[in-house]
């Protein structure tokens, strides 16, 4: 029979409130937990997708709907910008690299993202299966589209106009799979590649019914060329966004004010816009956090009022131990004991309830929303919630177990 | 064996309890008798090193318990006295095998299972070394504060009014029993008690002066 045992008899005896207060302090730890690992996830995503891109160019609008829109692909576009425009800002010294991007179609809902070799490269992609995609309407696909989407190589599909699934078909020039890229943890996973070329070209033949049939064919040999549309394309043609790369810092304070005061497109920030939904995102969360201490809070009260009440009728049991040969501080860390125990059982179950919801949630929202969400995985915070479990049983139980410690055994017994 | 030698104790500035000199040898069996409130239960407690005297001291095997500090008394306490309470005070939130080992540990003995089952063996308890207390009947009880007290093979046993509220049957069987495992043991026994019934069982009796309520 030894100090643990006997704690947990003792908190058996009593077993709708110990488990009213597991349940409490579960729920709030869960809590916490969960909106750890959603923050911590969604930091580390968001980062990765935009690792790298200083700038993104688009239409005027919203900029973080156009980061939203071309480095994660969720949103829609806020527009075109032309050809050209996009060449002019390419031939900026302060301009070390730039990828076009061409949006507007989906394939049951991927995103069908015409680019360049370079897009691809940014994220360090390889091909899993097959090749690149070269020829026009040629398309790679990312990990994800394959196993979840169910698309191999050679098969022929047809995008939807939109971003979401059950947009009008362009049934004419359906995209054929020749690649399939291995994952890489990005937004890339989930996106159909395939030249800005293609993109004209079914929207060419879209807009402008069967009969531009050569129009479409001349624009797609243009793309043969080495350095790709911003090198060689028609500048009267049009994309959606640049994700930009600078050759120095400097860059940062001067090109997205000179873009957006002196040309029709707009520049924004990743990292800040990224830093403001976060900052968005933030006042939710701390919301939740907010409840979630509340409800650990009393758990600690109720931690106290357990074993403060359980004194009453234990001042007997007490006083036998001690007259057994308990000395006071034995007394003091049995109590202490039950308190600490109590919590540190809530708080494991807490880790528990919180990753396995991260999990459900997880495997549910990367259906219905691009968001990715793992249950299986720590985030060092994590310990810290053990370590306010363990001070908060401690600190609970701490005028109880003072309270053992001083009870006088002969005043005791003689009532008894 | 057991000695003390000018006790006096007061609560709150009266006095309960003045003796001046009185000792029990090894394996003595002591009755502790007089009227109710003179003061036998606080002479227990100070026999037992739960209660310090207001002035006087007590020897326990050549063992001043007076100069037992904090922890050391404690240990002494558990190794040395067994104690058997009117209320009897089994912990109810553990077995009877736990209630006796929990007195080895609280003693600062190695937890001997054997020693618990044999002794458990002794007293008729064997089938019920994992019941819990509350399941008891009260005689069963009785018998597992008995070898609460004993497992530790404790110099003396203390018991305060064991034959209260019992019928003479089993106030007589509850005393044999008593007395035939402390002798076993080769415990010293002291019990402390009013009752008439059982005073005269008793070769060695202290007996103790009736106090007046009021007296200064
Ligand atoms: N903690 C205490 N505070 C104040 N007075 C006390 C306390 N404990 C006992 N007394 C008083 O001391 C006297 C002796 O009490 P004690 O319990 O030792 O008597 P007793 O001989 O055991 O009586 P009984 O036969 O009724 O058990 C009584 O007058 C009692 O009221
Ligand atoms: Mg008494």
């Amino acid at each position: 029979m030894n100090a643990l045992a006997l704690a947990i008899a003792y908190l058996r005896r009593r077993p709708l409130n110990t488990a009213l207060n597991l349940l409490l302090l579960a729920i709030g730890v869960g809590t916490i937990a969960l909106l750890l690992l959603f923050t911590d996830q969604l930091q580390k995503r968001l980062q990765r997708d935009a690792d790298g891109i200083d700038m993104v160019v688009g239409a005027k609008g919203s900029p973080m709907q156009l980061i939203l829109s071309s480095i994660f692909h969720v949103d829609i576009p806020t527009g075109n910008v032309s050809l050209g425009n996009a060449q002019t800002l390419a031939a900026n010294a302060m301009v070390r690299e730039i990828i076009p991007l061409a949006l507007g179609d989906s394939f049951r809902g991927y995103r069908i993202v015409g680019s360049e070799q370079n897009y691809p490269a940014h994220y360090r992609a390889e091909l899993a299966d097959g090749a690149w995609w070269q020829e026009p309407l040629e398309a790679t696909i990312g990990a994800t589209v394959s196993s979840e989407g169910g698309l191999v190589i050679g098969d022929i599909f047809a995008g939807a106009h939109g971003m979401a699934s059950g947009g009008a078909q362009h049934a004419e020039t359906p995209y054929r799979v020749v690649g399939v890229m291995a994952p890489t943890g990005t937004v890339l996973d989930r996106l159909i590649l395939t030249s800005i070329e293609s993109v004209w070209e079914v929207h060419a033949i879209h807009d402008e019914e069967a009969d531009a049939h050569d129009d479409t064919e001349h624009i797609v040999e243009s793309q043969s060329g080495s350095g790709g549309v911003l090198a060689h394309g028609d500048p009267d043609q049009e994309v959606t966004a640049l994700l930009v790369k600078f050759r120095n810092p400097i860059a940062a304070a001067q090109l997205p004010r000179q873009i957006n005061m002196q040309t029709p497109m707009q520049a924004a920030l990743p990292g800040y816009e990224i830093a403001r939904l976060m900052q968005l995102v933030g006042a939710g969360i701390d919301g939740f956090r907010a409840f979630a201490v509340v409800l650990v809070i009393s758990a600690g009260l109720g931690i106290f009022a357990a074993l403060y009440n359980a004194l009453a009728q234990r001042r007997y049991d007490i006083a036998v131990m001690r007259a057994l040969g308990a000395t006071r501080g034995t007394i003091l860390r049995q109590i202490l004991l039950e308190g600490v125990l109590l919590a540190v059982v809530g708080a494991v179950l807490g880790l528990l309830l919180g990753h396995g919801t991260a999990a459900l949630a997880g495997s549910w929202l990367r259906q219905e929303h691009q968001i990715h969400l793992v249950g299986l995985t720590w985030v060092h915070e994590e310990i810290w919630l053990i370590v306010m479990a363990v001070a908060l049983g401690a600190v609970a139980a701490l005028l109880p177990a003072l309270q053992a410690y001083r009870i006088d055994i002969s005043k005791v017994l003689a009532r008894g | 064996m057991l000695e003390v030698a000018g006790i006096r104790h007061s609560y709150q500035s009266q006095l309960v309890l003045d003796l001046p000199h009185w000792r029990a040898d090894e394996g003595d069996q002591w009755l502790l008798h007089g009227p109710s409130g003179c003061g036998k239960s606080t002479l227990l407690h100070i026999l037992g090193g739960l209660l310090t005297p207001s002035e006087g001291i007590v020897t326990l095997a050549g063992t001043e318990l007076g100069t037992l500090r904090g922890a050391a008394g404690d240990r002494y306490r558990g190794r040395h006295i067994g104690i058997v309470f009117q209320q009897l005070h089994l912990i109810d939130a553990i077995t009877v095998r736990q209630n006796l080992t929990l007195a080895q540990r609280f003693a600062g003995l190695p937890v001997d299972e054997a020693r618990a089952t044999e002794i458990l063996t002794v007293l008729g308890l064997a089938d019920k070394a994992n019941a819990f207390p509350f399941a008891l009947s009260h005689g069963q009880a009785q018998r597992v504060a008995l070898a609460r007290a004993l497992i530790n093979r404790p110099a003396v046993v203390l018991a305060d009014e064991p034959t209260s509220n019992l019928d003479d049957e089993n106030a007589a069987r509850a005393l044999a029993l008593l007395r035939d495992q402390a002798r076993a043991h080769g415990s010293a026994l002291v019990i402390a008690s009013h009752d008439g019934r059982i005073k005269d069982a008793f070769e060695k009796r202290l007996e103790l002066p009736a106090r007046r309520e009021a007296a200064a």
